[in-house]
């Protein structure tokens, strides 16, 4: 087959995986990286390393359109950015030490979780349960968005556990090459009991930082490989917007189900390629 | 009239910065890409895999090496530069976003965020070679 050929071909399925990562709300780095390593015979650092990069372009792209509106909040981004870049500095350290299989199986159970908590999500029905957090009022936190010409005010409870969360969905983006965007909404919504929009927002506006902080060590390895990284680039951020516009015309609640299930067959099928130590 | 009390300079600041580094990026890539296609795209190869180990290429990437690409009209040289700018973009992000809150006097963010770009290049420096 022709380079030409090639290229095209990773470019569909990149299109496709951003696509269903749109649609699924899972980013579309977490679809690409099994499609390549599974179907494509790429090795898991150069797949994640096409991934990261792509997942700091979905992040700008949803950034410039989410920071015109009211609810990305750069205050608590500034504070939890912290913790995912030092962690995702420990996760591409950890991806140049690690055996390529044990990645493949913690990128197995990170999918299968992934689509299982994607299949439980709550709705965004919002409870403000304990008093707003000392370090929250320190830092000046509490902010308010006006919605059907209501002022909403909020203020982050659980400062330090949302930070904890943080610094391990850092972790996981720079070692499995993933936006990591399902731990980071973890942090936010349920952790720290910030509104839903909030929460969706504020994690796509970090995704971009923490990729970029894994990206310059997977940079000097030479994990990004400009001919892997042109079409899964072009491919997945293609998708992302598609899937975007897809999402607000089509009542797409069955399509994420099926989509789901599908991402939770992934993650067993990089379980068992995993174990069986291809490679 | 709804909206208005939402808008924040600052953000809308951050998406320009966002915006432009993005699309800029973006830019590089495809022509780049669109270059590499036409000096390689008609070769051979069996697997991708086994692609991404034949096409020489600037690796791990120099930024010196990645100017002498350029004045050779070399398509990968294009896109290594738009990757590098792609990567770039979240870190001048957070350059402007300490320029804005210091500016506002928000000595706090300006110190918290000064601590992420500290962070962002405590990992180009310690960076394993």
């Amino acid at each position: 087959m022709t380079i030409f050929a090639f290229t095209l071909i990773i470019a569909t399925c990149s299109l496709f995986a951003g696509v269903f990562g749109a649609l699924t709300g899972l980013g579309g780095g977490m679809i690409v990286v099994p499609l390549l390593v599974l179907y494509f015979g790429i090795d898991v650092h150069h797949a994640a390393g096409a991934a990261l990069i792509a997942v700091i372009a979905g992040s700008c792209a949803a950034s410039v359109e989410f920071l015109k509106g009211p609810y990305t909040n750069i205050r608590i981004a500034a504070v939890l950015e912290i913790a995912t870049t030092s962690g995702a500095i420990l996760g591409a350290h950890l991806a140049t030490v690690l055996n390529q299989s044990l990645i493949a199986v913690l990128f197995g159970m990170v999918l299968i979780y992934a689509s299982y908590s994607n299949l439980l999500v709550a709705n965004g029905n919002h409870k403000h349960l304990s008093q707003p957090d000392p370090i929250a009022k320190n830092l000046k936190l509490t902010d308010s968005y006006i919605e059907h010409g209501e002022s909403i005010s909020y203020s982050p409870n659980h400062v330090l556990g949302g930070f904890s969360v943080m610094a391990l969905a850092g972790t996981a983006s720079g070692l499995l090459g993933i936006g990591s965007g399902a731990f980071k909404v973890f942090a936010l919504d349920r952790v720290m009991n910030l509104p839903f929009k909030v929460s969706t927002t504020t994690s796509s506006f970090m995704i971009g930082v923490t990729a970029a902080a894994a990206s310059a060590i997977y940079f000097s390895k030479g994990y990004v490989e400009p001919i892997l990284a042109l079409p899964v680039l072009l491919g997945v951020t293609g998708g992302g917007f598609l899937g975007a516009r897809l999402l607000v015309k089509m009542k797409v609640k069955t399509l994420r189900v099926l989509f789901t299930v599908g991402v939770f067959v992934t993650g067993i099928q990089m379980l068992i390629k995993g174990f069986a130590g291809a490679q | 009239m709804d909206r208005e009390p939402n808008l924040d300079p600052i953000k809308l600041m951050l998406a320009k910065v966002l915006q432009y580094g993005l699309m800029t990026s973006l830019f590089l890539v495809s022509m780049g890409g669109f270059q590499f296609l036409e000096q390689h795209g008609s070769q051979t190869v069996p697997a991708y895999a086994t692609l991404i180990k034949q096409i020489p290429q600037i690796n791990p990437i120099k930024l010196s090496a990645i100017s002498d690409g350029l004045r050779q009209g070399d398509g990968i040289a294009y896109i290594e530069l738009g990757l590098f700018l792609l990567v770039a973009t979240p870190i001048l992000r957070v350059s402007a976003s300490i320029c804005a809150f210091a500016i506002r006097k928000e000595a706090t963010y300006s110190f918290l965020a000064s601590t992420v770009l500290v962070i962002l290049f405590a990992s180009l420096i310690f960076a394993p070679q």
